[in-house]
């Protein structure tokens, strides 16, 4: 399959164009910036930072995340097709897409505990209210530092070896 | 594109640095440095993104001032990413000194330091004193757009470098 996918059309104008290799790989690199910034900014808020900036706030930054994330979903994708064969066999790409997996059910997890409950108390509690308006679980920041520790380390970096770990580089 | 003459003696003492021998003989360093560049990236890019889309007014019912408080976040993602981009300078000055994706990426820098001192002097501390109609007002507003613009600019450019 992956033999196909890399002599379809696509692959080769990919890998022929000038611009479309250098094109897809700077809008990853944007995807990129937004996806595990905001999620840094999130996991950091959750953590305690700034703690008085109101958590439910924060669920706003999620719709920005998850159309930057489907940004890289495509130029991914894209990127992938161009080297296809040497891509799937890459253990720092697999290493990726797992990660990349596991980092967003750790941000459904996340919005479904934290952001959504914090975002629904704060729109219901009163003005003058002094008790905070949500009290995060536990395990809250235990999904904020997940969260840092797989897609700022762990995406990060084995996104960056892929490149120095293709057998046809 | 040559390399600018004014930089050529700064080229000839890197490439006669001790930092130039490391950068050139450790492929693993240039690896190392360039992995941290993106973790440096994305820190200062997501607190910029907070301040800058509120300072452009989404996301009201964070207070100015709370957001602020990410600034160090940004500053000290951007000391690492200048330590990582100059080993980067020091592996190969030639190569960067006559780019020209890497010329308008410093150019950009300079812009964004500039906007981000504009923000702190006429935005921020005006604000700080307790002048809460600065909020929402244009210079804020504009300041906050050509920071995220600057700023994209700077990746796009950095992304760039080999193909330029």
């Amino acid at each position: 399959m992956f033999e196909w996918l890399q002599s379809t059309g696509l692959a080769t104008w990919i890998n022929i164009s000038p611009w479309a290799y250098p094109t897809f790989l700077t809008a990853h690199g944007l995807g990129m910036a937004v996806v595990v910034g905001l999620t840094a900014m999130i996991a950091l808020r959750i953590i305690g930072f700034p703690a008085k900036a109101p958590l439910g706030a924060y669920r706003g930054l999620l719709p920005l995340l998850l159309a930057a994330f489907a940004v890289n979903a495509v130029s991914g994708a894209l990127l992938f097709v161009s080297d296809a064969v040497a891509l799937a066999a890459n253990v720092s790409f697999q290493i990726k897409m797992a990660s990349v997996a596991l980092g967003l059910a750790v941000l459904w997890l996340i919005d479904r505990k934290v952001l959504a409950p914090a975002a629904a108390a704060e729109a219901a509690a009163k003005v003058g209210d002094t008790a905070p308006a949500f009290t995060p679980p536990g395990s809250a920041k235990a999904m904020g530092v997940a969260a840092i520790l797989i897609w700022w380390l762990s995406v990060i970096v084995s996104g960056r070896l892929v490149a120095y770990l293709s057998p046809g580089a | 594109m040559d390399i600018l003459p004014i930089l050529a003696p700064l080229a000839m003492w890197i490439r006669h640095s001790g930092l130039h021998e490391f950068m050139a003989a450790s492929p693993a360093a240039f690896t190392a440095a360039e992995t941290l560049h993106f973790m440096g990236l994305t820190v200062l890019f997501g607190a910029l993104l907070v301040i800058d889309l509120r300072g452009m007014g989404f996301y009201k019912r964070l207070s100015l001032v709370e957001v602020h408080k990410l600034v160090p976040f940004a500053i000290g993602a951007f000391i690492v990413n200048l330590i990582t981009g100059i080993m980067f300078i020091f592996s190969n000055p030639y190569a960067y000194f006559g780019n020209i994706a890497f010329g308008i990426k410093c150019v950009l820098i300079v812009l964004a330091g500039i906007n981000a001192l504009v923000f702190e002097f006429a935005v921020f501390r005006p604000l700080h004193a307790g002048k809460p109609g600065i909020d929402g007002g244009a210079v804020v507003k504009i300041s906050s757009a050509l920071s995220l613009l600057f700023w994209a600019g700077v990746l796009i450019g950095g992304r760039l470098i080999p193909y330029a």
